[in-house]
């Protein structure tokens, strides 16, 4: 089917026939009582492809493995002829059941022995791993038990390379577990070996013991080879380049997947907590290469989110949250049910690497049931593009089979066999995707392979024909191996790298190969054992674009040493020998930014509150909004002391900043109620004595507690204490912020109050407040000056004087509502001018909003902090996510209803969550088949369809606002801001050049699950470059690492001396930075 | 609706022979059976919890009861008796009907609104149609008797849309809580915690949810000498040293409507009858075997559902008073990490047991319905692949079901000890308090 469904004509890439190949291999499945999905939950995983150059005639030959039948070895003859030579070769394999297969020299004689592994030791599985020598004559001999490498469990697949740098090639085997996902457990597990499901690494004893065995050393490695270790594919590669390999294993179900950071002294550290913010769920193949050359490696896994809204909605995905939460509570790392991309940021301080997840941004996040990722460049233009292979023959996460089918169609205690017939099938294209640049994917000239929709599992990369493009392979289920020649038709350059190493590491496996050319720096590494049960040709192929000429090769060998090659030349594969190498020290490299311990200790302790459980159609809470922070020198002694406003159950802070230290204020809670969250405040002088007063205003979405969120004032009566004033008149609003400023110029500060959110009825607006300051009367609500008080679910505000006429105006920004200008009038009033002004189109997702000049033209321009682009939602002005109220039960309380643009217009939610809510709505979709294509006119009566959406987004994107004498002009910042929420922003001369650069800060944790966490942001520097856009400053060269779900960030001291930073986070404590003393202050390198 | 009446207006036309012997034949106490079954295995398909089941059952047949009582003047209507419930519209004087067509009509009325898959409902309507049809009941007999059924349904059901069910919908989800002494969601679907506000649902005849609050729970301890570990290890040992008896007795009355069979990677649900639809069938049963009358069956079935939810309300008050936690939760925490309980734990707080306090206030009535030592084979199963079970009286039943939930290994033994004393104060009080015919059957 694979062949005969494509399309030949004008494509960049042509399916090789089998009658021309001669290679019939297909991968023949048979289920029967004893081998089905039920028996083994494995059953549908598929088989590999290994290539590789076997007998050195510079023409990679292929292995396939055959879960069932023989596996099969084919020469490679040239011109995409092969020969079956598995017979005479000895490698069919061991057993009934196969799986991954590898090619490496294990014993350093220069020939590539081949891996194979299996499945055994349950039930009727009589697979084993199988180790075969090459004998140099295109014969191979079983020397398994010789190695040591004889086992008989779960393998899925094994990878070689150089763990301890003693210069030989060393296995970790990845196992599968088929420990019964009936009950969760938790992470104690790890700790419970288990012989034929936990996972082991195997050191090569062949230098310096000079012995041809294996010794397994899993036990004092720091493995974990446990049960609840799903193990189903690995990655290794030099992450944090401390010049020893670490490892990334895929693990299925509630296991997150485990990083292994090479500790250097032949014992390994899983920093998956540290080092991901999250990982794929039920995650299958990986691949890791540097999608946007930076010279970092990033990692790629795979997961199986249908992008298709019908499959979308009729297949189970993310757990609901109370199960994520139990999982979290049983110590397993937060995992997504979708293909993550983790972009490898670099090392901090302390050489914790840190990843991205930018799946969702790039977007290659949803390409269904997915089991192969490769990352190679297909095209020659020097940017990685990603393959992905795709099908699963059954679908048991099809809900209505999960929920019905057996009531309905089948017997109860009915067989294996017919409780698999009533399983759907789930064909599935394989996905060919560009590399556009800029963090960003994209169809691949579309239609080029118009790819059937089919079952194939493992593939694998080489250039067979040797003619500059790399071909690929692929096993299919049932179905002929399919064979792709590259065909791109492109006067691109490249280059293809042919490693000798040294000792018995003869291919360089692990080495990390930069190629820098007239226009280019392309990074990329050598490792066969890559995707899915497969391993890719040790050959490393380089599309180097419009170059013109390589400047140098520089070689990161495993062992720690450094190759610099000048003067290759383009378009040819050159074999490189390892020689004149350097030791390449590890050290960490300077930053400009160091973190300051001093307020380590500051905590923010958010109270537990899960909106979710009691709107159940809610997508965002806004129950951990806080920590406020407010700035001012409270007792003169000019330094910049700050409260901190403490959430539900905790007090708030004041700590003031002594010449040594701080001084931390914990305040009373019968001063500052501790009854809800503070979110917002700010010290002005409201009396006019000349003192920093506070307000206060609170938040925190809980229903329940409205009579709890009041604004409050305390007035500063010297010796940094505070008392509560009666100046303010009773207000109960879920407030988001507090703004004084003297709008009416009468020489007193007057307030804005921020409404945030009405509580249990999210999307309906909350009421703002406008207070003028009338003196020793205090203050008067005058929302009578704004043209109406429910301006939306304001999230931030700025004072500002927009149109010069010395009157100051307002800038709201809020979700689910444009960039909101009101003008103030002569008589007072304020007017809405945002469609005048042109941002009638700009309803977003609004943080924050920050005025200066960015331009430096002398006026006043904005940046302003969306939800970004890393989420699965995405919005335009044509297809904006649309929020419908509607009361679908009657039963009094809003059921807000977000729709967004999939295909089509179809509403977010899941049909469990709407049923939950609405569980009458099970008559109108009995089936989950019947809610999979529904639209939002199918749910909503007619007269709420031709009302419209209450509310609407019509932007994502963080942006910069510049004020030109033409109008405003709206800019992007760049990418990397839009990996995550921004929610502040400030300025702050991190650099030492003499001008501020711009700081971000966020990151978003609490949506509903299929949103999930927006948590890839470490905060951002950015600087603004001569044709003024934005370029980020890594934080690996600024040193500013914000982990965590950041709410603020203030230049908190500016001296000669230098500057200090602080960053307020949510549920963790404030984090400072602070430049390093001049002399010390040099830049990084990279 | 539209679709039904389109079956009744086809009916008429096709019913224009009358035939004298109408009024006796539509004495038939099966087509009252057979709509509640029908109401029983759409409860089943939709997947309804057990108190939601109880809520469907409790007002089918007070729809069923009030539309056939006026045709005997020795049965008194339930107005005034339920909380909230309001005179039933009365017949036209003078005017012929057939009762019991009215109260099919009324029961399938209810049934149909209440439950999701109304074509499956539907399709049943059309066959029992088909078969009033062969009664020739007079045409304007046969309407004004499906008017009159409707009438009734129509005001049951206004009278249902307040008793806080449809509210409590969207009351918040049970929150769960750090406590170890408290309720963990339980494998393998880790399902959130059913109708966790269940008590502010309005009662029928009791005061209110609390009226008879069971004794607290065993308090609950680590301790290895504590009662509450002994309780749990009870139940350890029970599962492991379970006879084969037993395993039967669990499985009989498991009653799971929504069990998740993992086999592998592969989730599956099954589904089996609640226990208050086990109870409804044992009705069935002793009307069938003791020659009841539609009369007799609509006051024998109406007066076993109003105790069937009464104690569903007052269990499911408890359940979220001592939110206790289940001993599959407590045993592979501190017991046995690999223990698995031999039916699936449900998905709420283990105190009391659900069976055990609905089967005790079940029984009673049923008691006092059909008598003391009222033998019966209890056959409910056999659709769902198990055997049938014979019983020396209804507490003979109810003694059984409580301690199946002990056998299956999902609940220690206060709460089927507690529990049917629960149950048995809910059913004397119903007992007492609902008067349906001072005679009995």
């Amino acid at each position: 089917m694979l062949v005969g469904g494509c399309k030949q004509a004008n494509t960049n890439f042509k399916v090789v026939s089998p009658a021309h190949s001669n290679v019939h291999f297909s991968n023949e499945l048979a289920e029967d009582a004893d081998f089905n999905i039920i028996q083994y939950l494995y059953f549908y995983n598929g088989g590999g492809v290994a290539i590789g150059d076997i007998n050195n005639d510079s023409l990679p030959d292929i292995y396939f493995s055959s879960n069932q039948k023989s596996n099969r070895l084919y020469l490679n003859k040239g011109n995409f002829k092969f020969l079956d030579i598995t017979e005479q070769a000895g490698v069919a394999g061991f057993g009934n059941w196969k799986s991954g297969v590898t090619m490496a020299d294990v014993n350093g004689d220069g020939l590539l022995d081949i891996f194979s592994c299996g499945v055994g030791g349950y039930k009727k599985f009589t697979g084993a791993n199988r180790l075969y020598i090459n004998n140099g004559d295109l014969t191979f001999s079983d020397q398994t038990e010789k190695y040591g490498l004889a086992f008989q469990g779960f393998s899925s697949q094994a990878i070689f390379f150089d763990y301890d740098n003693d210069g030989d090639l060393d296995m970790y085997l990845v196992n599968h577990s088929v420990r019964s996902v009936r009950n969760y457990g938790d992470v104690s597990l790890r700790f419970q070996s288990d012989y034929k499901s936990g996972d082991k690494l195997y050191r090569n004893e062949l230098y310096p013991a000079g012995l041809e065995k294996f010794t397994e050393v899993t036990a004092t490695s720091g493995i974990y080879d446990s049960h609840v270790g799903y193990g189903l594919a690995v990655a290794v590669a030099d992450f944090n380049d401390d010049n020893f390999l670490d490892i990334y294993v895929s693990n299925d179900f509630q296991e997150n997947d485990y990083l292994y950071m090479n500790q250097r002294d032949g014992t390994f550290k899983e920093k998956s907590g540290t080092s991901l913010k999250h990982s794929s769920r039920f995650s299958m193949g990986s691949d890791v290469g540097d999608i946007n050359n930076d010279g970092y490696l990033d990692i790629i896994t795979m997961d199986m989110l249908p992008k298709d809204e019908y499959i979308q909605k009729t297949t189970a995905g993310e757990d609901p949250m109370d199960i994520v939460l139990y999982k979290l509570k049983a110590g397993f790392g937060y995992q997504v049910s979708r293909n993550c991309l983790q972009l490898n940021q670099g090392v901090d301080a302390k050489g914790e690497v840190y990843f991205s997840d930018i799946a969702p941004l790039a977007g290659v996040e949803a390409t269904d049931w997915s089991w192969s990722v490769l990352m190679e460049d297909l095209d020659n233009d020097g940017l990685k593009d990603v393959f992905i292979t795709n099908g699963i023959p059954r679908r048991p996460n099809d809900l209505d089979y999960i929920n019905y089918i057996l009531n309905d169609s089948v017997q109860r205690f009915a067989g294996d066999s017919e409780l698999i017939k009533y399983m759907p099938k789930g064909p599935v294209s394989n996905v060919l995707l560009r590399n556009l640049g800029n963090l960003k994917f994209g169809d691949f000239s579309v239609g080029d392979l118009n790819w059937p929709k089919g079952f194939s599992h493992g593939a694998a990369m080489a250039d067979l024909d040797g003619d500059g493009r790399l071909d690929i392979v692929i096993n299919n289920l049932n179905e002929v191996a399919t064979i792709i020649r590259n065909t791109n038709q492109s006067d691109k350059s490249w280059v293809q790298i042919a490693l000798q190493g040294g000792k018995g590491n003869t291919f360089g496996l692990g080495a990390k190969i930069t190629v820098f050319t007239d226009s280019l720096k392309v990074t990329s590494r050598v490792m066969a054992t890559r995707g899915w049960q497969s391993s890719s040709d040790n050959v490393l192929h380089f599309g180097l674009g419009a170059s013109t000429r390589i400047d140098s090769i520089q070689i990161v060998w495993p062992e720690g040493e450094v190759q610099l090659i000048k003067g290759a030349s383009l378009n040819k594969k050159l074999t490189l020998k390892k020689s004149n190498t350097s030791t390449l020290v590890y050290a960490l490299k300077t930053t400009y930014l160091v973190t300051d311990t001093t307020l380590a200790q500051i905590h923010h302790i958010e109270n537990e509150y899960i909106p979710f459980r009691q709107e159940f159609l809610l997508t965002q809470s806004l129950a951990a909004e806080g920590p406020a922070m407010a700035f001012a020198d409270i007792d003169n002694d000019r330094l910049t002391d700050f409260f901190l406003g403490g959430a539900r159950g905790n007090r708030s802070k004041l700590i003031l900043q002594k010449s040594k230290g701080v001084r931390t204020v914990d305040l009373d809670a019968d001063l500052i109620p501790t009854d809800a969250d503070v979110v917002g405040a700010q010290f002005f002088d409201a009396n006019g004595d000349g003192l920093e007063d506070l307000i206060i205003v609170r938040g925190g979405q809980e229903v329940d507690n409205l009579q709890s969120m009041m604004p409050s004032l305390y007035l500063n009566t010297g010796n940094s204490s505070f008392k509560k004033s009666g100046l303010l008149p009773d207000i109960l609003v879920n407030a988001s912020c507090v703004k004084a400023f003297d709008f009416d110029g009468d020489g007193d500060m007057d307030l804005f109050i921020g409404g945030g959110v009405v509580g249990g009825s999210f999307g309906l607006k909350p009421k703002s407040y406008l207070l003028k300051n009338n003196g020793k009367e205090g203050f008067e609500i005058v929302n009578h000056l704004l043209p109406t008080a429910q301006l939306g679910m304001v999230k931030d505000v700025i004072w500002q004087d927009v149109n010069g006429d010395s009157m100051v105006d307002l800038v709201i920004v809020g979700l689910w509502m444009p960039i909101t200008i009101l003008q103030q009038q002569s008589d007072g009033t304020f007017k809405n001018v945002t469609e005048k002004l042109g941002f009638s189109a700009t309803s977003g997702w609004w943080n924050t909003i920050f005025s200066y000049d960015v331009d430096s033209d002398g006026d006043m321009d904005w940046v302003v902090g969306n939800l970004g682009l890393n989420s699965r939602l995405r919005a335009s002005k044509s297809q904006p996510l649309e929020l419908w109220a509607a009361d679908l039960d009657e039963n009094g309380s809003n059921d807000p209803i977000m729709t967004y643009f999939n295909g089509g217009r179809y509403p977010f939610i899941t049909r469990d969550q709407l049923t939950r809510q609405v569980p009458s709505l099970k008559r109108k979709f009995p089936r989950y088949s019947d809610f999979g294509k529904a639209s939002i006119e199918q749910l909503l009566p007619k007269n709420q369809i031709a009302n419209g959406a209450l509310l609407r987004v019509e932007m994502l994107e963080s942006i910069w606002v510049e004020n030109s004498p033409s109008g405003y002009k709206i800019h992007n910042l760049p990418r990397e801001a839009q990996m995550f929420p921004i929610l502040d922003f400030e300025l702050a001369d991190v650099d030492s050049d003499g001008k501020p650069e711009l700081l971000a800060v966020g990151n978003l944790t609490d949506f509903q699950s299929e949103i999930g966490r927006q948590d890839a942001g470490y905060g951002l520097v950015m600087k603004l470059n001569k044709s003024a856009s934005f370029e980020v400053i890594p934080n690996r060269v600024t040193g500013f690492w914000v982990n965590g779900a950041a709410r603020k960030v203030k230049l908190f001291n500016n001296s000669k001396n230098g500057i200090t930073i602080l960053v307020g986070r949510n549920n963790e404590s404030a984090l400072t930075f602070r430049t390093k003393s001049k002399n010390q202050n040099t830049s990084a390198s990279r | 609706m539209k679709r039904l009446l389109f079956f009744l207006g086809l009916l008429f036309i096709a019913c224009n022979g009358d035939n004298k012997d109408y009024k006796a034949l539509v004495e038939q106490p099966e087509f009252l059976h057979r709509t509640l079954k029908q109401v029983t295995d759409v409860i089943v398909h939709d997947i309804f919890s057990p108190p939601v089941a109880s809520r469907i059952y409790a007002y089918c047949t007070i729809a069923a009861y009030e539309a056939i009582i006026p045709q005997d003047s020795s049965y008194v209507s339930l107005a005034g008796q339920l909380h909230g419930l309001t005179e039933t519209p009365k017949p036209e004087p003078g005017k012929e009907y057939c009762f019991p067509i009215s109260s099919m009509q009324a029961m399938f009325k209810v049934g149909r609104t209440l439950i999701f898959s109304e074509d499956k409902m539907d399709v049943f309507y059309r066959q029992l149609m088909s078969e009033v049809e062969t009664l020739k009941v007079r045409g304007d007999v046969l309407k004004r008797s499906i008017d009159y059924g409707n009438q009734v349904a129509d005001h049951i059901l206004e009278w249902s849309g307040k008793d806080n069910y449809k509210q409590s919908r969207s009351f918040p989800k049970y929150s769960i809580s750090n406590d170890p002494a408290t309720w963990k969601p339980t494998p393998p679907a880790y399902m959130d915690a059913v109708e966790p506000h269940w008590n502010k649902i309005r009662t029928f005849v009791i005061d209110s949810a609390g009226q008879f609050k069971p004794n607290p729970p065993t308090p609950f301890s680590t301790n290895k000498t504590s009662q509450f570990y002994k309780e749990a290890l009870a139940v350890y040992e029970a599962g492991k040293m379970q006879t084969p008896e037993q395993r039967e007795i669990a499985f009989f009355w498991d009653c799971n409507p929504f069990m998740m069979n993992v086999k592998g990677h592969v989730m599956f649900a099954t589904k089996k009858i609640s226990p208050g639809g086990h109870w409804i069938n044992i009705t069935a049963t002793a009307c069938r075997g003791s020659n009841a009358s539609v009369i007799e069956s609509a006051e024998a079935y109406v007066r076993v559902s109003i105790a069937l939810a009464d104690a569903f309300i007052s269990c499911w008050d408890e359940k979220y008073r001592s939110l206790l936690i289940r001993p599959e939760t407590y045993i592979n925490q501190y017991i046995d990490e690999d223990w698995v309980p031999t039916l699936q734990t449900p998905p709420f707080p283990e105190y009391t047991s659900g069976h055990s306090v609905i089967s005790a206030a079940a029984a009673d009535i049923l008691t006092d319905v059909f008598g003391e030592s009222f033998a019966f084979t209890d056959s409910t199963e056999n659709e769902f692949g198990l055997p049938s079970r014979n019983f020396k009286s209804f507490k003979d039943a109810a003694e059984e079901a409580a301690v199946s939930r002990f056998y299956g290994g999902i609940h220690y033994t206060p709460a089927c000890e507690n529990g049917t004393h629960e149950g048995h104060l809910v059913g004397e009080y119903v007992k007492i308090n609902l008067k349906t015919k001072s005679k009995k059957i």
